[in-house]
């Protein structure tokens, strides 16, 4: 979104997830109870055979037939085993799959969902990885077929493909085996998030990037455009992105979608995590008369993939809040001045306690802490904000020179007691006193 | 009082200082008490700057009769200029004697209603003035009190010379130049008046010596148990449950029976003594040659508890007015000195730290520290009112950091309780101490002379230590060559290894930094 991220190692295991979901799901939605042949399979475990039959409402006898056909369709695309495995997470995914099997070819209208799956992965990959004009493609198939859909089929198609994330990608007791989705490790969350515990940034919103606390994960990983509307992405790699505590919450961004109306029509005019916003964003800082006011464009003009970017995730407010509010230095202005006093404090001592702390001397660090922060992007908390500060502090004559004062109050907090020279003339008055001179 | 300015041209390593201690001496307000901290490298004359003061009050004391060579207020020049009694008083010495003086009403703002007073040969003496000193009592505050952690020898010396007072021979008389003082006038006049008891209280420079140490702590307890002091106006149980010590149970005093050259004062208090002692033993001591005053404290008759009546009948017939427990103090110390106190002893109500138990203590059972605290802030608490001076020379040693927050806090309260003008001058090494120290409060002596003072009330104590004291950090030289050595040579993980040992402050800030410019990875936590 903001900064540049990977893709995971894992990935390759999350886009082979995708395609055992898309393929589950073209079964469920292209069969029904009456086109299913008694086939000669084995029969699933009688414990099992009772639960999905006891949920569903079916008869055991159905059940039996459903899976069979389910094994003959996932052996015909060679992953009988993945298959083996799926019908085993029977709340997860058997009971769904046999409710969507309940419902009659004809009821769910039969638009082809397993392609509209497909089309939609296959822009999503498009809209990450490459810069070429989208302006052709109008929206995702899912969320343009929508309406055409029965409601009761998109609430289990929903429900399916959440389970994918929740139930089994989630699950951090029981991971997903690598015989079933290749790769050379167990699958679930935790994995992928171990694999952006390294970022000391959040790629959101460009704060500190609580990865790891009391020992535990503390990532979230969002999905990006959001699983309620896009449930083809639940366990997509390009729609799961590490975004803070903060970001992820649902005062933030929750369910909100980075594709409105507005922007619908053409989709380059959208941000993505895998293409960030980064170099596209400037920062201006001006005094309004009751704080300090943010304007964050995307390289000066107003554009409405800049906008969706500040109104995902609140980015406006949140920054100004790191400002001057009501006088008071907040996070990044703190930051420039701890610089500051780092930077004069080791001056301090190679001089033995004499600098000179003036306005020459800030503007230069100003301008050193502009470059360092340009070169910091993503990589400290809040570089942007800091740099944006630094250079507004080094163009305005008004503010440099109040935060002169500030420094001056810090680092010479001494108007030096006159000590020395009183003690001199006491040494003159007690020489002429005591004869040693007659006159002064 | 108050010292507002001293020179001299020549005095060990004071050579040719002048020191402000005051920065506006025009508008200084001596009517209340102050506090002076003596900053400055070890060598810097701080000790002798003490020393040279209390010479000049006790050559004052003595009126400059005699000569005394150790005393560096005979032997050399000086200028000082100090307030007291509401007189701004200037002296100029010029050696060997010869001064002039100038006492100015505080009140009055021209020079012209000056009185000069000149003694001896003077140079460029002013031209209205009378001849001789004025009184003691002009010149000379009521007490000069002298405390030393360090060594107390060369103080006795300085101060013995002119306390003792023993006629010179000639010789030194003929040093005097234009002296024409008799020989026979050398010889000192006791100041008695009946019983003595002016003489002890009268005007006089007192050092403290080590063995003082448990009559002023003993003189405190009194203090603390009379019933005519007001809680406000003792803060000794502040340090009383700093060294844990529920109270006092028993104390008593080892006595030499009095021979026959005894002084009417030590007499009438060593009568007042046996009379209230709860028990009295003869024949105590290996040879059987002393006598032993035990006092229990709990006891309590009708007329009063042991405290209170103590003081009143070693008042004697004086008339009216009780002992104060700083005249106590004076008083065993003047027993002490004639030989007849021998030891004094005190029992004491302990509370373990962290158990609920108590155990009784000698004093001289309690450890170093503890016994350091309770002594010295038994004699600040004992600080009387009126105006005097005080120099203690590094009371802080031996005491711990947390016990360093509390002096001056704790010398402040008992001059203010005690509505004193009288003032302090300490000299400390200590940050902590300094943290309490406004900057015109501080004389930093450096090896050239006083120097300028960065501001210290409420600092950091790491700031003070480099500001002040010149430290080239605010950590130990282990702790930052460490860290230097590992920042210089780039060593990550050694620097990493570092971090998981430090605590809070610049250094690991530094660290921090540091870890974070190198790498490209940012430090996981």
């Amino acid at each position: 979104m903001l900064h540049p991220l990977d893709l995971p190692q894992c990935a390759e295991q999350l886009y082979e997830l995708t395609e055992l979901a898309r393929l589950t799901l073209a079964f469920a939605t292209q069969s029904d109870l009456t086109t299913l042949p008694q086939l000669d399979v084995p029969k699933p475990h009688y414990h099992y055979r009772k639960a999905v039959a006891k949920e569903t409402n079916l008869a055991e006898g159905s059940v039996n037939r459903i899976w069979a056909k389910y094994i003959a369709f996932m052996h015909s695309k060679k992953r009988e085993t993945a298959g083996n495995w799926l019908l085993d997470q029977y709340t997860a995914v058997a009971v769904p799959v046999v409710e969507l099997v309940k419902i009659p070819l004809v009821q769910k209208q039969n638009p082809d969902i397993a392609q509209l799956f497909a089309a939609d992965v296959a822009l999503l990959n498009q809209l990450a990885k490459t810069q070429d004009d989208l302006s052709a493609i109008p929206q995702f198939h899912y969320q343009a077929q929508k309406i055409a859909i029965d409601l009761a089929v998109d609430k289990l198609i929903n429900k399916l493909m959440r389970n994918f994330y929740e139930k089994l990608f989630r699950n951090s007791s029981r991971p997903i085996r690598t015989d079933i989705v290749g790769g050379t490790g167990d699958l679930n969350r935790n994995v992928l998030l171990r694999e952006y515990s390294h970022l000391y940034v959040c790629p959101g919103c460009d704060s500190e990037h609580e990865s790891i606390q009391d020992g535990q994960l503390q990532t979230q990983a969002d999905h990006f455009f959001p699983l309620s509307r896009y449930p083809f992405f639940a366990v997509h790699p390009l729609n799961l992105v590490p975004y803070c505590i903060l970001c992820n919450s649902p005062l933030v961004k929750g369910d909100n979608d980075i594709i409105t109306k507005s922007n619908a029509a053409n989709l380059n005019e959208i941000f993505h995590p895998f293409r960030p916003a980064q170099k596209f964003v400037e920062i201006r800082v001006r005094r309004e008369p009751t704080k300090v006011a943010l304007d964050i464009t995307d390289q000066g003009q107003a554009t409405p993939r800049m906008t969706g970017f500040l109104n995902l995730l609140d980015i406006q407010s949140r920054w100004e809040g790191e400002f001057f509010q009501s006088h008071n230095l907040s996070r990044a202005g703190n930051r420039v001045f701890r610089d500051l006093k780092i930077a004069f404090k080791s001056d301090r001592r190679v001089a033995n306690h004499q600098f000179q702390l003036d306005n020459q001397a800030l503007f230069e660090r100003l301008q050193e802490i502009v470059a360092d922060s340009q070169l910091e992007y993503g990589a400290t908390p809040g570089a942007m904000t800091t740099k944006a500060y630094a250079e507004w502090i080094r163009d305005d004559d008004v503010e440099r020179n109040h935060l002169l004062v500030r420094l001056r109050q810090y680092f010479q907090p001494v108007p030096n007691t006159t000590h020395q020279q009183v003690s001199q003339n006491v040494q003159q008055q007690g020489r002429l006193a005591i004869g040693i001179i007659s006159t002064v | 009082m108050r010292i507002l300015q001293f020179y001299t041209p020549r005095y060990r390593n004071l050579q040719d200082i002048g020191i402000a201690f005051a920065l506006d001496p025009e508008n200084s307000d001596d009517d209340k008490g102050s506090i002076r901290f003596l900053v400055g490298p070890n060598g810097s004359g701080k000790t002798n700057l003490l020393k040279f003061l209390a010479a000049i009050f006790a050559a004052l004391r003595d009126e400059y009769t005699g000569f005394r060579p150790d005393n560096p207020a005979y032997t050399e020049p000086y200028y000082l200029v100090y307030q007291l009694r509401g007189n701004t008083i200037t002296i100029a010495h010029q050696g060997m004697g010869n001064l002039w003086l100038r006492i100015l009403p505080s009140h009055l703002s021209t020079a012209e209603q000056a009185t000069y007073y000149v003694r001896g040969k003077v140079t460029d003496a002013p031209e209205d003035f009378q001849d001789g000193l004025p009184g003691t009592d002009t010149l000379v505050p009521q007490m000069v009190l002298i405390y030393s952690s360090g060594e107390v020898k060369s103080w006795q010396r300085l101060l013995n010379a002119t306390q003792l007072a023993e006629p010179r021979p000639l010789s030194y008389v003929e040093t005097i130049p234009g002296d024409q003082l008799d020989p026979e006038d050398l010889r000192d006049e006791e100041e008695t008046d009946g019983n003595g008891i002016r003489h002890v209280f009268s005007e006089r420079v007192l050092m403290v010596r080590p063995d003082d140490l448990s009559a002023a702590l003993l003189a405190a307890f009194i203090q603390h148990y009379s019933q005519r002091t007001s809680p406000t106006e003792t803060r000794f149980s502040n340090t009383l449950a700093d060294v844990q010590v529920d109270s006092l149970l028993t104390f008593s005093l080892h006595i030499r029976p009095p021979q026959d050259d005894l002084s009417d004062f030590s007499r009438a208090a060593l009568t007042a003594i046996a009379n209230e002692a709860t028990l009295g033993l003869k024949n105590w001591g290996d040879a059987g040659e002393h006598e032993l005053y035990v006092f229990d404290v709990a006891v309590s008759r009708e007329s009063g508890d042991v405290a209170t009546r103590l003081l009143d009948r070693l008042a004697g017939d004086r008339d009216g007015e009780p002992l104060t427990p700083f005249q106590l103090f004076l008083t065993l110390i003047t027993l002490q000195e004639e030989g007849v106190l021998q030891q004094i002893d005190l029992v004491l109500n302990k509370r373990h730290p962290e158990r609920d138990d108590r155990h009784t203590v000698l004093v001289t059972d309690l450890s170093d520290g503890e016994r350091a605290l309770l002594q010295r802030m038994a004699l600040i608490s004992l600080l009387a009112g009126g105006e005097n001076l005080f120099l203690f020379d590094e009371p802080e040693v031996h005491f711990n950091d947390t016990w360093k927050r509390n002096l001056i806090d704790h010398i402040e309260r008992v001059l203010e309780a005690a509505q004193s003008n009288s003032e302090v001058i300490l000299t400390t090494h200590s940050s902590i101490t300094l943290t309490d120290a406004y900057a015109y409060e501080v004389i930093r002596l450096g090896y050239t002379g006083q120097q300028n003072v960065p501001l210290t009330f409420g600092t950091e104590p790491g700031e003070i230590l480099q500001q002040v004291y010149g430290a080239r950090a605010d950590v130990g030289e282990r702790a930052l060559r460490k860290i230097d050595e590992a920042e210089a040579a780039g060593n990550r993980e050694q620097l990493e290894e570092l971090l998981t040992q430090m605590g809070p402050g610049y250094q690991r800030f530094r660290v921090v930094s540091s870890l974070g410019e190198e790498g490209e990875d940012a430090p996981s936590a």
